[in-house]
């Protein structure tokens, strides 16, 4: 009996680690379609996978801060097509440098969500309505840059950032990595990163400690329309394209992984590891789905019963563990 | 009035509710007459809400019974009190706006013409019923156009078309001016004209007196008695309020004044007016008055937490600007809020992390990184302080006591070592114990020489830990007076002062 309790209590234990639950999701997805589909485990496939995940993941670094906030931003997919065609427009019909081009464009997504900041805190919209005005926007500016068209005939320098490989690690997966090293530091480690918590956990309370509110939501804003934006220029690397469309949706996505990777809409809780296994089992499950020769329109309904059911575990993890 | 005679329609026997960590009422038995108005009062917490709560359904009674028109009840919700005639008008009005007036008043049994609404009869009816007071108003409009006092009104028409026999009023005057308050007042003799039980909540003890039939004194939790038209006197009353308490648990040591540290001129915002004050170093001044002063309000602007429109704050003898929480952290003050779990913690996060969000510029590392290890230092040390009891620095404030929590919210100013330490009712919703032990947090923190201002709706704890006592009363200032030789008598005549009172200060 006591080998059962105390089995018992470090099960309790794991389960009390947070990204623990999501981690757990992810193997027996993983063990799961290993055993039913043949070619899901090869190095070949997971890197695929990775690769696939490093866009809507990249994203996630910034949506997991706004959530954390109790915010949310249905702007960034809209600003990650805004952001490939500006890199398309400056660098192919105007020739600039496209290192210039991409610093611009980081720029000009970095204010899209700047101005969510600004209205959010100043003009006190509620997140949802500001990012969704931003969503329209950013989409209608992405279309009038471009014209509708896309854009091609990027240099090899510039596609290397999407196409090309560090060992065997495809470009995008390395920043994705170095990014979310750097962004789990930034939130965990960093002053600023621990105000992020506790404006999120109650405002009121954040202000009255002497914590600058109006500060901490603009530059959690601002940081995801930055990463959006990053995620444009790695898509358009990758692609060797600029379109307009690019990204339509994304923000679903982005949204679900966050919330399977256990931050909380409530505010005040998540983690970027957790957004980051988040990104993997959207991008585990789209995989297999397509391996195990499921149709396009039962991957949606699929899809959803995973984010449903996922979401539904780690409530019921919570209440467990209080 | 005939109320002599008139029948019992409600009675209360031996009523008993517990919440966590307090009796809220303690067997209390009363009788309600159809035809009077019978008011209750007693200090803040003293169980008039519950009382009424009870009654209307929203709560259950642990212990005791409820015997209305001579059956024993027991209200499943308040929708089952509503439909046998008992109607709370509550504080919060409930009218919603932008329905008409007519639709307000019959919201829920709508009047209908075969399978749809006739506004032009709920119209006519609604009119009916407007002239039992006087009052003209159109029932097509929407309610939100009229005034409070107005709105207030409707409500009551609405309670009256259902067919009340007991309407409930919860400081209904609060939020009217003098002549609307009288209005209302005059409202209410109609209503116990009618033969309806007025069953009234007020602060304000001048209108409970001149218009009451019978007033009933509850103090924590208890009945204290019920006193007659005829027996109605102001001192009294205020006795059998206040009470004598005999609190052997305070502990409170003398305070030397020292140098004045903060000064507050006319200052001026939402909730409080031109008020004025000086704050020395080493004392504790306590702010007494009654829920709804203005003193929250007054404390929640000096910490920059709410905008002044007018005024001036002084600290060491230097005007100041203080815009934001953190420019009055950082001129010396720490501010323990009224409400602990909105406003002073993070209830989801530790110990650890509260204490470290109120702290982190002093707790980062060289490289200027939040250093965890210097947390854990900081939290360990406070939490033996404090004597915080909870099995560990990473549990969730969440988890722990009133009395433990509120030592936190405490505790994670010390490292700042302010000047200036504001103090919204620190001991509201704690044990005895733990009550203790924050005055003995209080004194040791005065004898250090920090300015103590504490705000409490106690007036034992006021009485026992001021060093001065400042009273205020509908926003205003009214008076300071030594703590030494103040009675509760005379704080609770100045917090319940009139008019009269306010032109002094």
């Amino acid at each position: 009996m006591s080998e059962k309790t105390s089995f018992l209590r470090i099960i309790k234990r794991i389960m009390t680690i947070k990204e623990a639950g999501v981690f757990l999701i992810l193997i027996v997805l993983m063990a799961f379609l290993s055993i039913f589909a043949e070619s899901f485990l090869t190095l070949d496939n997971i890197l695929t996978i990775i690769l696939n995940m490093s866009f809507i993941a990249i994203m996630t670094y910034g949506m997991t801060l706004v959530i954390i906030t109790a915010g949310i931003d249905l702007s960034v997919g809209s600003v990650l097509g805004l952001s490939g065609v500006i890199i398309g427009v400056l660098v192919i019909d105007y020739g600039w440098n496209s290192f210039l081009a991409v610093i611009v464009a980081l720029g000009v997504a970095a204010l899209m969500g700047f101005t969510n900041g600004i209205l959010i805190t100043k003009a006190r919209l509620v997140p949802f309505v500001s990012t969704l005005g931003m969503l329209s926007i950013g989409r209608g500016l992405a279309y009038v840059l471009s014209g509708g068209w896309p854009i091609s005939g990027f240099s090899e320098s510039f596609t290397f950032h999407g196409l090309g490989k560090l060992g065997i690690f495809p470009m995008p997966v390395v920043y994705m990595a170095i990014l979310g090293v750097i962004m789990h530091f930034f939130l965990k480690n960093t002053i600023i990163g621990r105000r992020i918590y506790a404006v999120g956990g109650n405002p009121e309370a954040a202000t009255l400690m002497g914590i600058k509110k109006d500060r901490i939501l603009i530059l959690v804003y601002t940081l995801s329309g930055f990463f959006a934006g990053f995620s444009g220029f790695l898509m358009t690397s990758w692609l060797g394209v600029s379109q307009a469309n690019a990204g339509q949706g994304y923000e679903l996505d982005v949204i679900a992984a966050t919330i399977i990777g256990g931050t909380s809409l409530m505010g005040g809780e998540g983690s970027i590891l957790g957004s980051l296994l988040g990104a993997a089992i959207m991008a585990v499950l789209r995989n297999g789905l397509i391996l195990l020769e499921v149709s396009s329109f039962w991957q949606q309904v699929t899809i959803g019963a995973v984010i449903i059911f996922a979401i539904m575990f780690d409530q019921f993890r919570r209440v467990r563990v209080s | 009035m005939n109320n002599k005679n008139s029948k019992i329609i409600l009675k209360v026997q031996n009523i008993s509710k517990n919440f966590p960590g307090v009796q809220a009422l303690k067997s209390v038995s009363l009788d309600f007459k159809s035809g009077e108005i019978h008011a209750v009062v007693g200090e803040n917490g003293a169980g008039k809400s519950t009382l009424m709560k009870i009654i209307a359904g929203v709560y259950h009674a642990d212990n005791g019974e409820i015997i209305y028109q001579g059956e024993k009840v027991s209200w499943k919700d308040p929708e089952e009190a509503i439909k046998a005639g008992i109607i709370t008008i509550f504080q919060e009005l409930s009218v919603i706006p932008n329905l008409s007036v007519a639709e307000n008043i019959f919201l829920g049994r709508e009047v209908l013409n075969g399978p749809f609404v006739s506004f032009r009869e709920m119209n006519k009816k609604s009119m009916e019923l407007l002239k039992i007071f006087d009052l003209k108003v159109d029932p097509s409009v929407p309610a939100g156009s009229y005034s409070v006092a107005i709105q207030q009104m409707i409500e009551i028409t609405r309670a009256i078309s259902r067919d009340a026999k007991i309407i409930i009023m919860d400081e209904p005057t609060s939020s009217l001016s003098e002549a609307e308050a009288n209005k209302l007042l005059q409202t209410m003799k109609q209503l116990s004209e009618r033969g309806v039980c007025v069953i009234f909540i007020s602060h304000r003890l001048e209108e409970v007196l001149e218009v009451a039939d019978r007033i009933s004194v509850l103090r924590d939790g208890e009945l204290i008695g019920t006193l007659n038209k005829n027996e109605f006197d102001r001192t009294k009353v205020v006795e059998m309020m206040v009470g004598r308490r005999i609190d052997q648990f305070f502990a409170k040591s003398k305070h030397d004044h020292g140098k004045e540290i903060l000064r507050v001129e006319k200052l001026t915002g939402n909730g409080f007016r031109n008020v004025s004050f000086s704050l020395y170093s080493g004392e504790i001044l306590g702010f007494a008055g009654l829920v709804g002063a203005g003193r929250t309000e007054l404390m929640e602007s000096i910490f920059g937490f709410r905008k002044i429109t007018s005024g001036k704050i002084f600290i060491e003898g230097k005007e100041v600007q203080i815009n934001h929480p953190l420019d009055a952290i950082k001129l010396g003050m720490g501010f323990v809020t009224e409400d602990r779990k909105k406003l002073g913690l993070i209830l989801i996060h530790s110990i650890r992390e509260n204490i470290a969000y109120a702290n982190l510029e002093m707790l980062k590392s060289r490289l200027g990184f939040a250093n965890k290890k210097k947390e854990i230092e900081l939290s360990k040390q406070l939490v033996k302080e404090f004597d915080i009891k909870t099995p560990s620095i990473e549990q969730k404030v969440l988890y722990l006591s009133g009395g433990n929590q509120q030592k936190v919210v405490l505790a994670k100013w010390m490292p700042k070592k302010p000047k200036i330490l504001i103090l919204d009712e620190p001991t509201r919703g704690i044990d005895v114990g733990a009550k203790a032990e924050i005055y003995k947090l209080m004194n040791e923190l005065a004898l250090q020489g920090i300015a103590v201002i504490m705000v409490s709706s106690e007036l034992p704890e006021i009485l026992q830990m001021s060093d001065r006592i400042a009273v205020m009363s509908e926003g205003e200032l009214v008076d300071i007076i030594p703590g030494k030789d103040a009675t509760q008598e005379q704080v609770m005549h100045l917090a319940t002062a009139k008019r009269k009172y306010e032109k002094i200060s």
